[in-house]
């Protein structure tokens, strides 16, 4: 017996014969492998991460503290320290981001719209996620370096009487590391709204045009509310994800120069420690800044996830 | 393109399964060294000394003992020891470390490094004298740790000093500086010489390059080598004190003269406009091809950079000026004018007793006299820190000293030398150096500083756990270079901000040394 | 055949640029403000190759001393030295490339499947806890955890998946943002197929993997390329993870530290240039593929 859906066009059919035991193994062997990675990387992970915040190691022996917290907020309220800047510059990266996301949003709207070399622009945009950060990085640092053009724009800008080194100076470190993000990002989600776009019927823009809409109404009052399901999901992981905003602070400048950020902080511990990782608490301190992060996260979370659905309806189509 | 999609389509299905099935048949094309009492595996680390030594080394031990078999797995990864030695055969299968090691902690190199004593005292065969009695006394010295101690031995490495160019302070127009107030009017004389327009006196790589290494023979200078060892590195304030003494740590000592004497030779003008974000060769590249007059480096460094030019007549190290300020710890020197005719005098003796009390602008003390001829000779050096270590849980630990005591011997010094004509802390076995005939300027020099240097070493066996597993640093970890050096004014501070902020760290984080050392 | 395809090019050319102009004032200097803009971005992403390549026809004097001219005497030599000199952690330029190979082919795959594999059943069949999946890979995207990475060290470090082939057991985890892709494909594939092949005596797996698969094939496709560009460029995994076992991401990062002590920035950019080759192959001939078929319907309750 087949049970159909509300919507009989997009009906999710639900198989609801007797229990076969052949059925039995057929599910359990295509959910049995995913349910113990889970259980295993995901939930004892994040278990033993949660311990660990209130763990030190000191000569051997384990005890429970919760020295790490204390050190946090100690950290975090004094004046000039590390850990403030790294939540300052995570802020002003987060909102970067979202800047990004609407020019991305732009971006994919005219390739839509076929801009004259369209065809051309969407390969160019694509190239810089097809290497390696690594060497995208790597000349970028060669190209703002003392001798490069950069700087000389940027001594002629601020009227300085040296060549600023843009890495290495906390005037422009920070805003070297964003425009290098900025300059990455911005074709932006370009597969996935691409692939959105395009599911969109061509006769409801055609009769938009028809109606003497602008290209600023087509795009906000007409393809938004179509794709709002993949904006709102991209917007909601993109804020969900705001302690993770980081520009790539480890290639450029290694947190350095007042670049630091939670992110880059955290990926430091780990790399600094590679091969020891019995050794050092500094792992349960990260465990424990991990811990008021996903607090505050969550949080955020859940006043958004109410807030995003009261923006736009979906539009079926 | 249909057809090319479907035939790349294939081949990537072919690459998938081909991948798949070489990992699990063949390990993956690596060739696994053997693990046996007679397979030395040594693992060496990549740098300006080069590799070349090594492998002459290597292949004459192999052909005067047959039984043995060596090989060289080679990294330019500081890290790799942190990360590995110490934690068991399991994971460290390598018989000899050839690496700095200075990167671990001296608790894991006791624990966990065969002592060496053994190999010090042998007489390798045919030769008169042992091992221990070729190395140079206070080299060795440095070497032995408070419990007697042999932990590791050198294999290389150099000294640290103020190279300059010697086309440009050449004698006629510009001398060599003797005081630190004599090095601080050469540089504003040839900050100010337009024919050096773009020629800054002085260049630096990225956290203050090898700047440490000159500040802290300042301060070793201005406090005496005594101070500096016995007091200052463990922090032993004595009996009413006892170590650690946070007081130590926090006095205005040698340290904040060194820091006094920084501000006033560097300052952004007269450095490379740069330095502050390059790379060590980058700098080197440049300084190599006259970017700048002087740059703080070592003994390897045309070593280092030989692919790029062969400059060696070029370049040498000056000895490291005397600190101006060691006449306020002298009753008999007035002035600094003083001060260098006694130091002319101490560079044309052979030894501080042969210093005249009195001379052409100069009449001293014998205390006085003795304590500048010690600053004037004191060299920071890191043959300690380039260590042959052999891990106590190693296969072949027998084969690998065995290797250790041929790496000492009179043959394979004749093969070091010619390979890498870099210094070496000590001799032949009828008691002379390197036949340095065939040897440049620069080479000779850096083997003469062995037999005429006071060394300060970069590991300093007498240092108190709060710097060895506390965490500390002398000098707080402040970059001194990058902030007399910034460009930008909020990031510049003075001698007495950054050794406020120094004492402030240290204050500050006291209790954390403290904790970190289990204290 | 060319000469009309070229006709028609111009003929379509010539419309655009009627209908282009056809546009009220304020949108036609908006699109070509738009154009420069494009241009200024994709021509910057293009000197990056540019001046990479010009990198590796210079000596290394050359590199630090003029970074931005051409090279006085083109170093051919320097690209074929690579593979001479590109040595790390023991791995040449082929021993990363099977590296890369190894963990970027096969960990995608594996992690496509296993989401496939997991959306389809618990899109299709209705057993306990098929909605729990669903729940908790939402509650994993929006609610993400932080700080468990030292948690994730230690665990990966004991169980030998550090520096180990045997760390590609991480990919066959199916709870993550493809299990949501997948779970949305299949909703729009019609049941009635599979019930055809179930009268017709098909089982379970057959009809998985002869039916239902294949139908959900372009998107997994398109996904599995854009995994594979992502884990080929990762080097911040394999820096930490699998040092001793370079991908050609991580090791040309090993390798710049390795070339900068050795004064070799020569051999270093032309290093950077031939590992570029085989992701920008792979983007010649899919880019439509990645373009055209990922679509992400959002989450519906």
């Amino acid at each position: 017996m087949l049970e159909n859906s509300k919507h009989p066009k997009n009906a999710v059919l639900k198989h609801k014969n007797p229990i076969k035991l052949s059925r039995v193994i057929f599910i359990l062997s295509f959910i049995l492998i995913p349910t113990l990675h889970f259980a295993i990387f995901y939930v004892y992970v994040n278990l033993n991460s949660f311990i660990m915040a209130f763990q030190l190691n000191k000569g051997g022996t384990i005890y429970w503290t919760l020295e790490n917290f204390s050190r946090f907020f100690t950290e975090f309220l004094s004046n000039g320290s590390e850990m403030g800047q790294a939540f300052k510059n995570t802020f002003i990266t987060f909102i970067i981001q979202q800047v990004m996301f609407l020019i991305g949003f732009l971006v994919s709207y005219f390739l839509y719209k076929k801009i004259f070399l369209y065809r051309a622009f969407r390969v160019f945009f694509f190239l810089p996620s097809l290497v390696a950060g690594t060497i995208v990085s790597s000349i970028f640092m060669k190209i703002v370096g003392v001798d490069g053009p950069f700087s000389l724009l940027f001594q002629k800008m601020f009227n300085l009487d040296y060549r600023p080194e843009l890495l290495a100076d906390s005037q422009f470190a920070n805003q070297t590391v964003w425009m290098h993000m900025i300059w990455l990002s911005f074709p932006g989600n370009m597969v996935l709204f691409g692939g959105a776009f395009g599911r969109i019927p061509e006769s409801v823009i055609e009769s938009a045009k028809l109606d003497g809409v602008n290209w600023i109404q087509e795009a906000f009052r007409i393809i938004v509310p179509m794709v709002w399901p993949t904006i709102g999901l991209l917007l909601m992981l993109n804020i969900a994800g705001i302690f993770g905003a980081s520009g790539s602070v480890f290639l450029l400048t290694k947190g350095g120069y007042g670049t630091q950020t939670l992110s880059n902080w955290m990926y430091m511990q780990i790399y600094n420690l590679t091969g020891n990782p019995g050794e050092s608490n500094a792992f349960n301190y990260m465990s424990a800044v991990g811990m008021m992060l996903t607090i505050v996260s969550v949080t955020l979370a859940f006043i958004l996830r109410k807030l995003s659905g009261k923006i736009f309806d979906e539009v079926q189509y | 393109m249909r057809l090319f999609k479907k035939i790349l389509t294939s081949i990537l299905i072919l690459l998938l399964v081909m991948i798949v099935g070489v990992t699990f048949l063949s390990g993956c094309g690596r060739v696994s060294i053997p693990q046996t009492e007679n397979d030395v595996t040594i693992k060496f680390w990549r740098s300006g000394v080069g590799q070349t030594f090594l492998d002459k080394a290597v292949e004459n031990f192999q052909k005067k003992y047959p039984q043995y078999r060596v090989y060289i797995d080679s990294s330019t990864n500081r890290n790799d020891i942190k990360n590995n030695f110490g934690q068991g055969y399991d994971v460290d299968k390598v018989d000899i470390w050839i690496f700095p090691v200075d990167s671990i902690s001296s608790k894991t190199l006791k624990e966990y490094a065969e002592p060496l004593n053994n190999v010090l005292t042998t007489k390798y065969e045919g030769e008169s004298i042992t091992i221990g009695e070729k190395y140079e006394s206070s080299s060795l010295e440095a070497l032995k740790w408070p419990d007697n101690n042999y932990y590791s031995l050198s294999y290389g490495g150099g000294w640290y000093g103020i190279v300059y160019n010697e086309k440009i302070i050449n004698g006629v127009k510009y001398k060599l500086p003797r005081t630190t107030e004599e090095l601080e009017y050469l540089t504003i004389d040839l900050y100010h010489d337009t024919a050096l327009k773009n020629m800054p006196p002085y260049i630096h790589y990225a956290d203050g390059g090898y700047w440490d290494y000159i500040y802290k023979v300042w301060q070793a200078q201005y406090d005496g080598m005594d101070y500096y060892t016995n007091t200052f590195m463990p922090l032993n304030g004595g009996e009413s004190d006892p170590a650690p003494s946070k007081a130590i740590l926090l006095k205005e000592d040698g340290r904040k003269k060194a820091i006094e004497a920084m501000s006033r030779i560097l300052k952004p003008s007269y450095v490379y406009n740069g330095s502050n974000s390059m790379t060590f060769t980058d700098a080197q590249t440049l300084f190599i091809q006259d970017k700048a007059v002087m740059m703080v480096n070592g003994s390897w460094l045309l070593n280092e950079m030989k692919s790029v030019s062969n400059a060696g007549e070029s370049f040498k190290i000056m000895k490291t000026p005397v600190i101006s300020s060691i006449i306020e710890k002298c009753a008999t020197i007035a002035d600094d004018a003083e001060l260098a005719a006694l130091i002319d005098a101490i560079d044309a003796a052979s030894n501080a007793a042969e210093v005249a009390l009195s001379g052409i602008g100069y009449e001293v003390s014998r205390a006085d006299a003795d304590k500048v001829y010690e600053a004037r000779n004191i060299m920071s050096n890191n043959f300690d820190a380039h260590g042959i270590v052999i891990p106590t849980y190693a296969v072949a630990k027998n084969a690998a000293k065995e290797f250790v005591k041929y790496f000492y011997s009179d043959e394979n010094l004749a093969n070091y030398w010619e390979a890498t004509q870099l210094p070496l802390p000590v001799t032949y076995s009828n008691g002379n150096g390197p036949d340095m005939s065939t040897w440049g300027g620069w080479e000779a020099q850096q083997q003469q500083f062995t037999t005429s240097a006071i060394p300060l070493y970069s590991i300093q066996r007498t240092s108190s756990v709060i710097f060895t597993a506390g965490g500390a640093r002398p000098y707080a970890g402040v970059n001194i270079v990058s902030l007399l050096t910034a460009n930008n004014a909020d990031d510049r501070a003075d001698s007495s901000k950054i050794w406020n902020t120094i004492v402030l760290n240290h204050t500050s984080k006291w209790q954390s040394y403290l904790t970190n050392a289990q204290l | 055949m060319i000469r009309e395809f070229k006709m028609s090019w111009f003929k379509n050319l010539g419309h655009r640029i009627v209908c282009f102009f056809n546009r009220p004032l304020s949108e036609t200097i908006t699109y070509i403000i738009v154009f420069f803009i494009f241009c200024t971005f994709a021509l910057s992403y293009l000197y990056i190759f540019f001046w990479g390549i010009i990198a590796g026809l210079k000596t290394h004097s050359e590199i630090v001393l003029s970074p931005f001219n051409l090279p006085k005497s083109p170093q051919w030599q320097n690209y074929i030295d690579v593979f001479r000199l590109l040595n790390v952690n023991g791995y040449n330029f082929f021993g990363m490339l099977y590296n890369s190979l190894y963990f970027s082919l096969l960990g995608p795959l594996i992690q496509n499947m296993i989401s496939c594999m997991l959306a389809y059943v618990t899109n299709k069949y209705k057993f306990l806890g098929s909605k729990f999946y669903m729940l908790v890979v939402t509650v994993m995207l929006i609610m993400p955890i932080y700080g468990s990475g030292g948690s994730a060290y230690r665990l990966y470090y004991n169980l030998g998946l550090i520096n180990s082939y045997a760390h590609i057991i991480l990919a066959f985890g199916g709870m993550n943002m493809t299990y949501l892709l997948y779970h949305a494909a299949f909703s729009s594939v019609s049941w009635s197929y599979a019930e055809a092949a179930f009268i017709d005596g098909a089982n379970d797996y057959s009809v998985f993997f002869k039916i239902m698969l294949p139908q959900v094939m372009k998107i997994f496709g398109a996904l599995f390329l854009l995994a594979w560009i992502a884990d080929w460029n990762n080097y911040s995994s394999a820096l930490i993870y699998l040092p001793k076992l370079p991908t050609l991401a991580g090791g040309i990062y090993l390798f710049e530290l390795d070339m900068i002590y050795h004064v070799r920035r020569d051999i270093l950019y032309a290093a950077y240039m031939i590992t570029a080759i085989p992701p920008l192959i792979l983007f010649a001939f899919f880019n439509k593929t990645l373009m055209s078929n990922v679509s992400l319907g959002g989450i519906k309750e």
